[in-house]
């Protein structure tokens, strides 16, 4: 199951915190989480949702303590539906990928990864995040308009874009201008 | 459906395909047959999900990661459980709640004067509280009793303390240790048989009413089945979700006063 599980998971960890060593804890914690109370889980084939659910639990609650994560509920009516561009992604590498998914507001960051990192289903991801169905799909829509933005805008400025590299950063510490 | 709606739930579609049966889809899919300017658009919407998530699962994977999961090693250990006021109020919810539902749950002599020290059946719910709570994880992960005992001493919480023949020599998953009532807590966790049993063990005085020395006792709180005994200056609680039967056998070939003789 690790085998199986391990580096999606770690890939939605990074694209939360930013941060490898964060998502490698966050990683770490769920599968002992998992060891310790995966047991109770009678039904084997929600040991994806299972992870990925307890993944952003923890997420959220290392958030919290650090309080460093507020954010508002925006208006998430109305979303900007995006203008398609598939070109857009064939000068990306994966740490560029991540890097533009990672500028994406957290509210549509975590819809966005998931859908994106492991295949999930719209109602996987409802269930992940504990959120409603509805707010999933506003959530994929306003955060692929966001994606496709910032992308668009990496295209015209490629040098300010390629600052974005948060892979192991801290962004205190390092500076990658 | 207007080609705007169709376009949001389609924003769920995933490239794969794996949605085309989906009722979800069926309208928005209905009107992307109808609509070639529709198809057109998602049709390339699936080619830049595809290229993006592709691209993702390129994003490395430090390599170690899978070895320190397998190893159950912690890189950074998260802030302690006492230190968190979240945490500390929850707990004294627990207990407070404790209070109230100690003499249904648990019937015994009344105290002999007011004390502020929390009684055995306090520190009892307490203690599975923690466990059950988010804040709970084990600090450092070991199969072996000796390791983890050794980190249970070095970190100022009890330990040394012997186990039921049925569990020496068996692997521990790992240790930890949080704060009650201002006395550290140890806590080992185990797996036997596919059931996760747990040791918890704090200071005999720290409690009003320790159990006896001579002879485990037992209690049911909810799903969890609980031995209690004390060992010198140390008292435990070896707890699980299973039925008393289970605890009773583990604890069957106990002879407190020579079985649980203390490592130390």
């Amino acid at each position: 199951m690790v085998e199986q599980f391990y580096q999606p998971l770690f890939r939605f960890a990074l694209s939360l915190t930013k941060h490898e060593t964060e998502a490698c804890d966050l990683t770490q914690q769920t599968f002992y989480l998992w060891a310790t109370k995966g047991h109770q889980l009678r039904d084997a084939t929600k040991v994806k949702s299972w992870l990925f659910t307890t993944l952003h639990r923890e997420f959220l609650s290392l958030a919290r303590r650090r309080r460093r994560f507020e954010h508002t509920e925006m208006d998430e009516s109305s979303p900007e539906l995006p203008v398609s561009d598939p070109t857009m992604v064939n000068d990306l590498d994966g740490k560029s990928a991540l890097a533009a998914l990672q500028q994406v507001e957290e509210l549509y960051r975590a819809p966005l990864a998931l859908f994106y990192l492991k295949d999930h289903s719209y109602k996987e991801i409802a269930a992940i995040l504990e959120i409603p169905i509805g707010t999933v799909m506003s959530r994929l829509a306003r955060g692929k308009g966001q994606l496709r933005k910032i992308l668009a805008d990496r295209k015209k400025s490629p040098t300010a874009a390629n600052k974005i590299i948060p892979l192991d950063s801290d962004p205190q510490r390092k500076n990658f201008s | 459906m207007d080609p705007r709606e169709a376009k949001e739930i389609l924003q769920g579609y995933r490239p794969s395909g794996a949605d085309a049966e989906d009722e979800h889809f069926r309208e928005a899919l209905e009107a992307v047959a109808r609509d070639p300017e529709l198809a057109a658009w998602l049709e390339e919407e699936r080619a830049f999900d595809e290229g993006f998530a592709a691209k993702l699962a390129e994003v490395p994977v430090p390599p170690q990661l899978k070895e320190d999961i397998l190893a159950g090693e912690k890189v950074v250990e998260f802030p302690g459980f006492w230190r968190r006021p979240a945490a500390l109020a929850a707990v004294a919810a627990v207990l407070l709640a404790g209070v109230f539902s100690v003499a249904v749950l648990f019937p015994g002599p009344e105290p002999a004067a007011a004390t502020t020290a929390m009684s055995w059946q306090q520190f009892q719910q307490g203690a599975v509280g923690y466990y059950e709570g988010n804040t709970f994880q084990l600090k450092k992960m070991t199969p072996s009793q000796e390791e983890a005992h050794a980190w249970l001493a070095r970190h100022g919480a009890p330990s040394g303390f012997g186990l039921p023949p049925a569990m020496e020599g068996q692997p521990s998953m790992g240790c930890t240790v949080f704060e009650m009532d201002g006395h550290p807590v140890s806590l080992v966790c185990f797996k036997m048989d596919g059931d996760l049993v747990h040791v918890f063990g704090l200071r005999r005085d720290a409690v009003e009413n320790p159990p006896p020395l001579d002879k485990p006792v037992f209690a049911q709180d909810g799903d969890w089945s609980m031995a209690s005994w004390s060992e010198g200056d140390l008292s435990l609680m070896l707890t699980s979700q299973v039925p008393m039967s289970r605890i009773r056998q583990l604890m069957s070939e106990t002879d407190l006063t020579a079985a649980l003789a203390p490592r130390r």
